[in-house]
């Protein structure tokens, strides 16, 4: 059976406009960037259509700028989920009720999740023009949207984690978008310093201390797994290049691809915070 | 049968609920009654599980629900003081919704939530939106919504309160038909008389503890032995208040403006008794006269008296 709440808000959040705002202005900013690059490209060649790398590299374009909003969006959804409950005096009604506090935060999740999706189906219609053109396949994109929906999880169950524990939703914002700066930027600093002091000093174990530290370091990284799946999926190399494995290494050879790791690191992390969300709210704990 | 056994809750150092005993047969109509701050809520959420004893049992038939939430949430049916509605949501949705969190199958959801927004009468709101309902019907429809489950018994904090007089009747209506299906109900209040009619048991809770249960009218009958007796002294109201207290038969001493209230355990020859004492103890008394014991008064002098601001 579906669960209640996804039912629930999928219903009662239809009827809002809010939806449909948030909808089209995330339609409307990955459109403008998609038109801007469109322009900026062809400039240069009159009728000429695309070179088949512009087109891949609008592709990467507009799908990291997905992922940045989706990043925004998550912890915005999440964070006043459970407070939100708490300061209509609802969350009372629901726990009594047979279902677990387990699916009560999963029911949540759920629900930003399918927001998400919605909005990323919503924006579909713009990566028609790389179908279009060619270079780029359905596949690619609906790879891509399980990776952004499976990173989305780990963002949001953390907006669920907090939002269980601080009344206030800024809060729980607040902190989400803390943890997703140090997991994007943070680690790739760590990671560059770390590199620096140690793996180019001692070049000789390069191979035996990077591979850990790469994986130690980007395993929840959404930049990371991002511009590893292009790689995969395009045969780029922007992965070696940002953490500069390509420049110092020997052409090192990932025995798993970060985006694998990097997925299963977002599915445990995000159930290990429903758990932690399930048992703040769960009265027979306390 | 409902039984709470030396049910105790502490909130850091202060003592809500205070080796809570009492035992509620099945279809009983139970009128939880108490002063604000009584400690009824705290007891209530604990039988709904929301809130952990600190010690103690609640059974039912034998079964510890404590340690069985999932007995408790098949068992119990539970309507807080206060709580909300979602936006944007319509009535026969905000059934479905609840439906949905007990599992009840979706085929057989239709026909009860039909039956339930018929018993209180709600049937004609079911397409409306739920934050659009008056309170009193807010309130009939978080009732409808604790019996989704057919719950054996009900836990309803104050479902009177902020209600107009025609709410109440509504709801009292409602809750008098229930109790005729046989379930057994519980509903707290702090108001006394606003019960007594419709329940066929009350338990008188203060400070934590069960001060008196019984029917109706054996409550009337066990506190009519105390007499309420009202002195008004001519200045001298300390000296009353040390001689009062020191008598053992005089008990939950209240202090008006210009009188003194006391129960007064005892036969005629003792009033008598008192009034010597004191006219001995040289306080002059303007006015001594014994009140009727209506149940409001009754509730106040077990209760304490303060309970006139709540
Ligand atoms: N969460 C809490 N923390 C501390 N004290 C509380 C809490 N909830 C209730 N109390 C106190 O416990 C006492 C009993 O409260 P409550 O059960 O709500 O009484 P009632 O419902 O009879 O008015 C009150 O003195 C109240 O202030
Ligand atoms: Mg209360």
């Amino acid at each position: 059976m579906l669960n209640p709440i996804l039912r629930r808000e999928v219903q009662t959040s239809l009827r809002s406009w809010k939806i449909f705002g948030v909808i089209a202005a995330y339609v409307g900013v990955i459109t403008f960037f998609a038109v801007l690059y469109i322009k900026a490209t062809m400039s240069g060649s009159l009728y000429s259509g695309f070179d088949p790398k512009d087109i891949v590299y609008l592709y990467a374009l507009l799908s990291g700028l997905q992922l940045g909003l989706i990043l925004m969006t998550a912890p915005a959804l999440t964070a006043g989920s459970i407070s939100g409950e708490r300061e209509r005096q609802t969350l009372d009604l629901l726990i009594v009720t047979r279902m677990s506090p387990f699916s009560i935060v999963f029911g949540k999740l759920l629900s930003s999740i399918g927001l998400i999706l919605l909005m990323i189906i919503a924006a579909m219609p713009v990566y028609a023009v790389l179908f279009y053109f060619g270079g780029v396949s359905l596949f690619y994109l609906l790879g891509m949207t399980v990776f952004m929906l499976v990173t989305a999880c780990m963002v949001g169950s953390m907006g669920i984690f907090f939002s269980a524990i601080y009344k206030k939703t800024m809060v729980s914002m607040v902190l989400v978008y803390l943890i997703i700066g140090v997991l994007v930027v943070g680690t790739l600093v760590g990671y560059l310093s770390y590199s620096t002091i140690y793996i180019q000093a001692y070049k000789q174990i390069y191979d035996y201390i990077s591979l850990p530290a790469l994986y130690g370091f980007f395993f929840l990284n959404p930049g990371a797994g991002f511009f590893s799946v292009i790689d995969a999926q395009l045969g780029t190399n922007f992965f070696d290049e940002i953490t500069m494995t390509y420049w110092i290494g020997n052409g090192l050879k990932m025995p798993v691809e970060m985006w694998i790791v990097n997925m299963i690191g977002d599915i445990l992390v995000s159930g290990l915070f429903l758990k932690l969300a399930s048992l703040k709210i769960n009265p027979g704990k306390k | 049968m409902l039984e709470v056994n030396n049910l105790v809750k502490t909130y850091g150092r202060f003592t809500a609920v205070n080796d809570l005993s009492f035992k509620i047969e099945k279809g009983t109509i139970f009128g939880f009654v108490g002063p604000n701050g009584a400690g009824k809520t705290t007891t209530m959420k604990i039988m709904a599980g929301l809130m952990r004893a600190t010690r103690g049992s609640i059974t039912i038939d034998g079964d510890d629900i404590t340690k069985n939430p999932s007995l408790l949430k098949d068992k119990i049916g539970y309507m807080p003081d206060f709580f909300g509605v979602y936006d944007n949501l319509k009535v026969s949705e905000y059934m479905d919704f609840y439906a949905g969190a007990y599992y009840i199958p979706v085929s057989e959801r239709a026909e009860l939530i039909d039956n339930l927004l018929e018993i209180v009468n709600l049937t004609e709101k079911k397409e409306f939106y739920v934050d659009s309902l008056s309170r009193g019907m807010k309130q009939r429809l978080c009732l409808a919504r604790s019996l989704i489950h057919d719950p054996e018994i009900l836990i309803l904090d104050e479902p009177a309160s902020g209600l107009d007089p025609r709410a109440r009747v509504e709801m009292k209506d409602v809750l008098k038909q229930l109790g005729s299906m046989g379930k057994t109900i519980i509903i707290s209040s702090h108001i006394l008389p606003e019960l007594a009619e419709m329940c066929t048991e009350i338990g008188i809770i203060d400070h934590g503890v069960m001060q008196a249960q019984g029917t109706v009218l054996q409550i009337m009958r066990m506190l009519s032995k105390k007499r309420i007796i009202s002195i008004k002294p001519l200045g001298k109201m300390e000296a009353l208040l040390s001689l009062l207290k020191e008598l053992p038969n005089v008990s939950n001493i209240i202090e008006n403006e210009d009188n003194i209230e006391i129960s007064f355990d005892g036969e005629d020859n003792d009033v008598a008794d008192l009034l010597t004492k004191i006219i001995k103890a040289d306080i002059p008394v303007v006015a001594f006269k014994e009140k009727d014991g209506d149940l409001e008064e009754i509730f106040m002098q077990i209760t304490g008296g303060d309970n006139k601001n709540a």
